[in-house]
This record gives structure tokens, sequence and C-alpha cells, in this order.
């Protein structure tokens, strides 16, 4: 199925100047701090980063499905095609979720109704939103099965999460989020709680549909391996900012930010035995993950980074473009290429 | 170095635990969670299992360490049989037997002091004054990079990986023999796991201990291990050189776990799929070889005979009908 | 990998008890209210003059003065200074209840979480206990030793202690197979040092919630049985025995029952706040798992 006719330069999804708060008063954190992306028609754009860099808020907050109480969401701009989000009305909005953009989340358990057949489960989005009848949401949810590749799939219809394993539960979240054909599909992390041969499984089928459906795919995940295998542009999210941008390429053959240079050096990598040299230590970032409740004027990776000096600590870093679209917010990118070309 | 002495042997064990399956009246099922596990770690050496949810891997941990009694099978710690020495007997050994938990937030008592967490083992094993045990935990705790100003803090001041570095100062504070690492790193994040793995790697060059390496991660696990077993639903499929293992790994499921895991360069050819299908229920585990059902190249054989762990090559052991020649 | 860090458990249990009072109202409320009526209690002979006991058949069921603030009863005593007494034994009973029921529910409930073979035989005995109404029991104890203010403390604190052993039974259950305690037992430390260190301090936030719901009830129970003759004796003042004595006179004044009646609902309301307060404040974690 193709996506839905949008003029070509018009993106699946546009944020601008994303915000998203969470608490109060002298407990105010800045979770997500003026992040700008978007994504493309049948693009993945994998949001990369640890924990506690808001990368996970960033889904909530694009998708407005934040806590009221506790948590707020600004924008310059928020669009779903040519759908402006931010002037929609809370109904109009979730007759929106599920149906033009949809979510699956890591732990596919919290997110199923545990009383619900996985029947009810794919049916409940169709029946709402395309006002499908019992046989014709049946037939749908069957053929949804088909192309999550779940195996003997009338049978699963009738049984419940419990009964399924993670990875057989992920593809039923996949199934009921891609019913409605969205055009944009967030996946927050949706292999981290599985196993490896079945993450490879779940992969290959969200980047199919995305292939056979045209959708604009956002793949959160903290996972290099994965966002390397599957996406073709990336955003890397440090404490709540975007520290760098860039194809997929360009950001593995060239990282700009220091955070990225670092996070890709202590990952041991499989193969890296096959040298003939003694084992030797993995290059390690110093520090931790930065709490957000005390924000420090400069950049935030400064206090960890090897190349930080005094403007680093006292001056937040613009994001600056390169060549090919590639941004990178560090005041020292021409020092992080000399020091890698240094090291080589 | 490693050298050739065992520290720990473990012969046949089994593990299988009753369940209930659903329904008031349902049968009482067994999941068969280890199946006939044998190895021989040696001293200074890293040993580590790799292996899905479900295979077992860390029932083989806890049982090594005491903390499930197995159904079957023995542990030989330096020579000496542990597996059935009961709570009194086993508690003197303890100080050459430590285990590094996964979940950094939940080894440690949220109600105590780093210095009272790290300096619990002294207290069980060594004599001394309050003054040279604080002394001492001090010294612990700025050998895992932590320093003395820490003592007096509690575990929710620390992030994930000052906790897990707290649980390897417990760990070591014994100058223990053998070490088994459930997963040290898989809860921390990647910027932090490195810090951790040298820290591990480069305590036990200073100390000489043996560490199991319990993990989930090929890379990590062939970045820290001497020699590497992978187990597939309570079984040992394959036991090699680490290097040996990841060069040629010869079993198909860990030639199938190799294929799987995403590799960090986009230049690379895209995900190819390894192999159908999820680990089946270790409640009723296929005949034959547990992983036929997936398997791509399983004969009639596979399906009714149980492959023997044989020798391949020197020192490579795989347990596969396709390898007998 | 998950963006939030569990809440952080309170580093000692004094601490918690102080940031719990700091965060939740209810808890300073509800301790402030009663420490002003326990104060009151102890202060009785200094808040009043007259002898909560003097008979002044003259001055009888007289209504508000100067002299008797809050008038006096059939009998002509002093209700006020009734009350004021009558505290005494509302608290006391509560407290002593609360206290003995949590003390011996907390040593057989760690047994019973700990030693397997125990268990099954001490948790069939507390579901016998269990079954056995408050009331009655403590109205066959009383039928069997004289009426006194020990023997309703000994029924209630009987009655509640296998509710106790239930709550810790369960928390050390969960404890135990917690990773830390497993920490303890890998790391070489002897059953009673897990039991002090790792499995005591952990369960001090719930029972303490438990111990004002155990202190509550034996308040209202000990003031039922005091009502129906069967609790404290006729010649100490209770709020139970004032509403007993003054039925008759219902009619005539109401005052006279509704007075003691007020007393008890603040004192179990100011006790409740405190545990509700208590159980939202102390170590959520916990909580959650109970």
């Amino acid at each position: 199925m193709a996506a839905r006719g949008h003029a070509a330069d018009t993106p699946a999804l546009r944020v601008r100047d994303l915000e998203v708060e969470l608490g109060r008063g002298t407990r105010r954190v800045v979770a997500v701090d003026r992040l700008s992306f978007e994504v493309a028609a049948g693009e993945t754009l994998a949001i990369v980063g640890e924990s506690g860099c808001g990368k996970s808020m960033t889904a909530l907050g694009v998708l407005r499905l934040l806590p009221g109480a506790s948590a707020r969401m600004r924008a310059t701009e928020l669009t779903l095609g040519e759908i402006d989000l931010l002037s929609l009305s809370p109904e109009e909005l979730r007759r929106l979720r599920g149906d033009r953009i949809a979510m699956i989340f890591q732990e596919p358990m919290t997110s199923l109704n545990p009383v619900l057949t996985v029947e009810r489960q794919i049916t409940e989005t169709l029946r709402v939103h395309r006002q499908l009848g019992r046989s014709a949401a049946r037939a749908r949810a069957l053929e949804l099965l088909h192309a999550v590749r779940i195996p003997d799939p009338e049978r699963r219809l009738q049984q419940y999460p419990f009964e399924l394993s993670g990875g057989m539960r992920q593809r039923v979240m996949i199934a009921a989020a891609v019913s409605c054909n969205p055009d944009v599909l967030i996946a927050d992390e949706p292999t981290t709680a599985l196993d490896v041969t079945v993450q490879a499984q779940i992969l290959e089928v969200l980047l199919d549909l995305k292939r056979q459906r045209g959708m604009a795919l956002v793949l959160i995940t903290h996972d290099l391996g994965v966002v390397a295998q599957t996406a073709q542009r990336v955003v890397v999210m440090y404490a709540g900012r975007k520290v760098e941008e860039a194809r997929v390429r360009d950001l593995f053959a060239n990282p700009r930010h220091p955070y990225t240079r670092g996070l890709m050096g202590s990952m041991p990598r499989l193969g890296a035995s096959q040298g003939d040299g003694p084992r030797g230590r993995l290059p390690e970032m110093a520090g931790t993950v930065p709490v957000l409740d005390r924000p420090a004027p400069g950049c935030a990776f400064a206090p960890r980074c090897a190349l930080a000096d005094a403007r680093c600590t006292r001056e937040a870093p613009p994001l600056v473009a390169f060549e090919d679209g590639h941004t990178a917010a560090c005041w020292r990118a021409d020092a992080v290429i000399e020091a890698a070309h240094g090291v080589d | 170095m490693a050298s050739t002495e065992p520290v720990l042997e473990v012969r046949d064990l089994v593990k299988h635990f009753a369940v209930r399956r659903s329904g008031w009246f349902g049968a009482r099922a067994i999941v068969h969670a280890v199946d006939g596990v044998s190895f021989v770690l040696r001293r200074a050496e890293t040993l580590a299992i790799v292996g899905e949810s479900g295979s077992g891997k860390s029932t083989v941990g806890r049982m090594i360490v005491g903390l499930t009694p197995p159904t079957a099978g023995s542990v030989h710690l330096m020579g000496q049989r542990i597996d059935q020495l009961g709570r009194r007997k086993m508690r003197p050994l303890r100080r050459h037997l430590q285990l590094i938990f996964q979940d950094p937030y939940a080894s440690l008592n949220p109600r105590m002091t780093a210095g009272r967490i790290v300096g619990e083992p002294l207290g069980n094993f060594v004599t001394e004054s309050a003054a040279e045990r604080r002394d001492r935990t001090a010294a612990l705790l700025s050998r895992v990079g932590l320093g003395a100003q820490y003592l007096d803090r509690h575990p929710h001041q620390f992030s994930g990986g000052q906790r897990q570095r707290l649980g390897i100062a417990r760990a070591i504070a014994t100058r223990p023999t053998v070490v088994v690492c459930d997963e040290p790193v898989s809860a921390l994040d990647v910027s932090v796991q490195a810090q951790v793995i040298n820290l591990l790697v480069d305590l036990q060059a200073e100390f000489g201990m043996s560490y199991l390496f319990i993990a989930h991660d090929l890379g990590v696990v062939e970045h820290v291990s001497d020699r590497t077993a992978v187990m597939y639903l309570g079984r040992l499929v394959e036991i090699a050189q680490t290097r040996a293992l990841f060069r040629a790994p010869q079993h198909p499921y860990t030639q199938a776990l190799m294929a799987s895991v995403p590799l960090p360069d986009p230049t690379k050819p895209r995900l190819t799929l390894a192999v159908e299908g999820e680990v089946p229920s270790a409640i009723a585990p296929p005949p034959g070889c547990r992983f036929h059902t997936r398997c791509p190249h399983a004969k009639p054989v596979c399906r009714t005979e149980v492959p023997p762990l044989r020798v391949i090559a020197p020192g490579h052991e795989a347990a596969c009908h396709l390898l007998s020649g | 990998m998950a963006d939030a860090t569990p809440p952080a458990p309170h580093a000692t249990f004094g601490a918690g008890l102080w940031q719990a009072a700091c965060t939740h109202p209810t808890v300073a409320i509800g301790a402030a209210l009663l420490a002003l009526i326990a104060l009151s209690g102890i202060a009785a002979p200094l808040l009043t003059v007259h002898d909560p006991q003097a008979i002044d058949p003259l001055n009888s069921m007289a209504p508000s003065t100067a002299e008797n603030l809050l008038g006096t009863d059939h009998l002509g005593r002093d209700v006020l200074s009734r009350i004021l007494y009558g505290t005494r034994v509302s608290l006391a009973v509560g407290t002593l209840v609360a206290a003995i029921a949590t003390v011996v529910g907390l040593a057989i409930g760690i047994l019973a979480g700990f030693v397997r073979l125990l268990d099954a035989v001490v948790m069939r005995v507390m579901d016998g206990l269990m079954s056995i109404p408050a009331v009655l029991f403590a109205i066959a104890l009383m039928a069997v030793f004289r009426a006194s203010v020990e023997t309703v403390v000994i029924a209630l604190a009987i009655v509640e202690v296998p509710r106790v052993v239930r709550l810790v039974r369960s928390v050390v259950l969960t404890l135990r197979e917690l990773p830390f305690v497993e920490g303890a037992i890998v790391s070489g430390s002897t059953l009673p040092a897990i039991l002090w260190r790792h499995i005591l301090p952990n369960t001090l936030a719930p029972l303490t919630v438990q111990a004002t719901y155990i202190a509550a009830s034996a308040i209202i129970v000990e003031a039922a049985l005091s009502f129906l003759g069967a609790g404290t004796p006729p010649e100490i003042p209770s709020w139970g025995n004032m509403m007993a004595e003054s039925r008759a006179f219902f009619l005539l004044d109401p005052a006279l029952t509704l007075m003691p009646g007020v007393a008890l609902t603040i004192t179990v309301l100011a006790v409740n706040m405190l545990g509700d307060g208590l159980r939202d404040g102390l170590d959520p974690r916990l909580q959650g798992r109970l």
C-alpha cells in the first residue's frame, strides 16, 4: 500500500523546537530541550541515546501523550503531513493517534490489555477508527498477523497476551499499531526486551512493513548496532538535546561529536578478538550519564569530554551544519576530527 | 594469564523446577532449566556462558554459589564438593566464591551505607577493629574508583554504574578465588559498561581471580573471556577458546546467534534472518537436539537422539550430530 | 533502557518518618492532634480540679457552668475531668495492644517467613486465631478472669497478632528473594545477622503503619467492650463506660452520651490520619508490594 499523497517536500512528521518539561518549581527538569527533526515517508530515523537523554519523552511529547499534571510540552511546529498537531483539540488528537500516527513500546506486556484476546487488541483500533464490522475487522486482523509473520494466526487470535512469548507479543503490538496504515510509526526500544535472535526477526518485520506501506519510522533505541542496520538517518541525543544528526553512513564513518565518538568506541564489537594483538582495554568515557535536575550553563557533555576547554563549560554550543545535512553541537567539532585522525 | 589448574568444576548439573500449570487442578509440570551441564573453570581464567533467555545460564551461576540447590550433579570448589554442604558448612567457603549481581539497584540494601555494604563480607571473615575495617573498606572503594568520601552514602545517592562498582567491591572484599558475574553490565548504559568491564579486567589481572562471566551480549563476552560456553535451553551446545569460537562457530545455534547481532557498521550487510522462531518452552523441551525445531540443517536423527558434546578440535567441543564427521 | 529511576527509599527508618511527616501533612496533623490528646490525658490532674470519681448527688445533671465546664452526669461527677481521665484508658489500651501485637507478631512472622517447617503450622494457628471475633473473645476472657484493663489489652493483642504475623511473613517472603538478601547470604553472613541487618529494618515501615491501624481498632473495641459492660471496670472512667452510664439519660441530656463519643472519634481519626500518612510517606516501594 502506498503512502497517502504528500507533496514531495512535505515530511511525514516535522518537529520544531520541541520542549518537554517535567515537574514544577525547584523540581523542574527540562527533559527535552529545543529538539527539531523531521522524517519523510518511507524513511527510518533513529533517535539514539542513553537512559535519561530524553528520547522516550520525545516520543510521548510528539504524540502529546505526556502525563498532563506533571509534564508540559511546547513546540514551535509539530506537523503530521499537512496536519498541525498543535492546533488540534484533545478529541481530534485522540482520533488521529492509532490512525495516522501510532506507537509501539519496549514492554508489550504493559501496553497490551491482559484480559483481552489478541483479536480484540487488534480489532479495537480498527473498529474505533475505521468503523469496521466484526467479521471485516477479524479478517483484517488475520491479514495483519500474517504480515507480522505470526505462525498459526487463527489460533493466536483467540489467545491472551500471557499465553504469548515476548517476541509474539511484540508482533501483536506491531500488528495493532499498523492496523490503520499510519503515516508515522514511532517505535520506542521495540527490541530491547527481546533475545537477539528474536530481535533480528522483529526488526525485519518492522522494516518490511515500512517498505510495503511507505510509513515513516521513528526508531528510538540505545543500540548502535540496531541503528546501523536499520536507519537512514540518526539523531544522537544527550541530556535532552540533539548533539548530532547525520545520515547513518556519515555518522558511523565520521562522527563529529565527542559523545557519539565515545559511544562508538566504548562498545565492545563482535569480531574484535580476531586481531593478533593482546586484548586491550575498552576506550572508556569518564563519568556518568548526567542528572538533569542540575543543569550547567555550558555543554552538558563537557564534564566527560577529553577535548573540553573553557568555552565548553561556559556556553552551550549551537548546532552547526557541516556537509550533507550533517550537524553537530560541539565547539570542538574540528578537534574531534583531528584527534580521531591522530589516533588512527 | 590463565593456568590449567581447575578451581571450579561442575559435573552434570541439573535443575528441574516444579510449577503448576494453569487452573486449580492443573498437573504439575517440570521446567527443565538446566539439563546436564559440565565444565571446568581454571585459575585466573574468564569463562563466559552465553545464551538467550531460558538458556539456564543464570541458574547455573546460582547453583554454583548455592542460592539454588541443584536437582542433580555436583559442584567442586578447589577440589572440595560444595553443593551438598548445607548453610553452616558452606559459610566459611563463601570467602572464596563470590557473586556479582545483574541488578545494581536491588542487590544493595537501600538502608545500609556504602561502607557497611562493602564491609559486610569483611565482618564475616576477617576479625579486626572497626577502624581497621573502615580503612580496608575505604581502600576497597577507592580501588573500584569510588573515593573514601562515599563511605557514608546510601545506595540511592549513587548512579547505576557506581552501584555496580559497590557490588564489585563487596564481591572482591575477601579476595575470592572464583567470582560468578551474572550479567554484570547488562543493566548499565553503554558509556558506563566500558568502565565496569575495564574495572573487572583490571581487578582480575591484579588479584588473579577466576571469573564465570554470564552474559547475553556477545560483544562483551568476546572482549572479556578466555573461553566461551554457549547454552541453549538448559544444555551446553558449544565450548571453546573465545577466539576460536568467534572466528569459526561450529554449532548451528552459535552461528545463528552470532549472525543475529546487528553490527554497528552500516557498510556491513543488512540484517540476515539467521534463524526462525523462538526458544521453545522449557516445560516440554524438544526431544533429541533441543535446537532441532529451529535448526536449518536438522536431520531425522536430530529429532530423536541427544547429541553429546564432542571434541571437534583441540579445546573445542560442540554438541551437534552434523559435526560428528 | 529505562528512563525512570526507582524512588529513593529512605536511608534510615527515622529519616523516613521525618520525611513522611514533612511531605505528608496528614502525618503532621495526626501526630500533633494525638500529642495534644495524650498530653491532656497525662496532665489531667493539672487541667481540672475535680476528682473524676467524686459523686455530688445535689449537683447531678448540671448544665455547663464555670465550675463544671461540660456540666455533670447523673451522679454529679464532672464530665470534663471524666473525659480527660478517659483519655488515659483509650490511649493506654491502643498503645499497649499495638506494641504487644507488633512485637509478638514480628517475632513469629520472621520465624514463619524464614523457617519453612514452622511456616505451615504457625500460619494455620494464625488462621484459626483470625477466625475468632475480637469482641466475643474479649467477653469470654472477661468471664474467665476478672474484668480489668489488662485483660482487655491481652484479649485484643491476641486477636491482632495474626494480622501482624501475616504482614511480616509476606514482607519477609518478599525480602528474602531480593538480590540484596541473596548478596548477604553469598557474603557469608549468618542467619541472625541477615535477619537483623537486612530483614528487620525493611519491615519497620509497613509494621509502623499496621501498628497505627491496630491502635485505632483497639481503642474502638475497648470502648465497645466497656459500653457492653465487659471491658474496663466501672470504677475507672473510660469513654465506653461514660457512654454506657449516660445512655439511660440520653433523652434528658444527649450531650452526656455524645461528648465521650466525640472524644473517641477525634482520637481514632488522629490515629488513622497518622497511619494513612505514614503508609503513603514511608518507603513507597515496599508498600506497593504488599
